[in-house]
């Protein structure tokens, strides 16, 4: 049985819904997230401990590198943003998946940053880094 | 529990105020590591988590019940301006008190930050029109 047009909408010939799509690069991101948050945890742990600073940029090295992949990500994703977004029927689709990622993620960023805030604070009560 | 950080009850508005104070530490970072070899010049930093603290903290504060209500009793992240102070960690480079690799560090922390912030603008921002999208599609 065929289904609706807004149940159908390809992009490209994946075979895989627009939302599906989408849906799966805010999973990616997501997981690349939680290994950010764990990162930034172990570099509070660090600056608590007074590690040195060769340790610290270490972390930051792997942060950047994390936050490249999702650049990556959000490049690769581009044009199914775009093709998504252009998009006027959206009635019929469950989009409770696509809006629960896009929470989830804000939400996980909002903790990185929360983190960062406590380095932050971690930092200026110690006054500077390790050596 | 993560208190008074500046990205609790982060909304639009805020997420650019906090972007401006980042923006604002990477000059001040930057401008450190361009006087690194001037002779008389002190570090500076930009602060502002901990003033944000400080001036919520001497006031009575109201329970907010939902993240939506306007906080009592507490400065907003709209109504504290951060400030540039010296430094004065006490190092020195036989030139000035500029901690070239603190500099470096503090650079890629504030960069990385920035970079989070604006995926966090963005991810709002997809929300906002989804929820949007959801209730008029």
């Amino acid at each position: 049985m065929a289904q609706p047009t807004s149940m159908t909408a390809r992009a490209g010939d994946s075979g895989m819904s627009l939302l599906d799509r989408l849906c799966n690069l805010y999973e990616s991101e997501l997981a690349v997230y939680d290994e950010v948050r764990d990162l930034t945890r172990r570099q509070l742990e660090a600056v608590r401990r007074g590690a040195g600073i060769g340790e610290l940029r270490g972390m930051l090295e792997q942060k950047r590198a994390r936050l490249d992949r999702i650049a990556r990500l959000e490049q690769q994703h581009a044009a199914v943003k775009i093709l998504w977004e252009s998009r006027r029927e959206t009635a019929g689709l469950d989009q409770t998946r696509l809006q629960g990622l896009l929470r989830e993620a804000g939400a996980r960023i909002e903790e990185i940053l929360g983190i960062e805030g406590e380095i932050d604070r971690a930092l200026i009560a110690g006054a500077g880094l390790g050596a | 529990m993560i208190q008074a950080s500046l990205f609790e009850r982060a909304h639009l508005d805020n997420l650019q105020k906090a972007l401006n104070v980042y923006a604002r530490r990477q000059k001040v970072v930057a401008e450190n590591i361009s006087n690194v070899e001037t002779a008389g010049y002190s570090a500076k930093e930009y602060r502002f988590e901990d003033l944000l603290r400080n001036a919520s903290g001497g006031a009575v504060q109201g329970v907010q019940t939902h993240r939506n209500h306007m906080p009592v009793g507490r400065n907003s992240l709209e109504d504290t301006a951060g400030e540039v102070v010296e430094q004065d960690l006490g190092f020195d480079n036989g030139i000035n008190d500029v901690d070239v690799d603190h500099e470096m560090t503090e650079l890629a922390t504030t960069e990385l930050s920035y970079r989070l912030a604006t995926r966090l603008l963005s991810m709002r921002y997809s929300q906002l029109r989804e929820a949007v999208r959801g209730t008029v599609g």
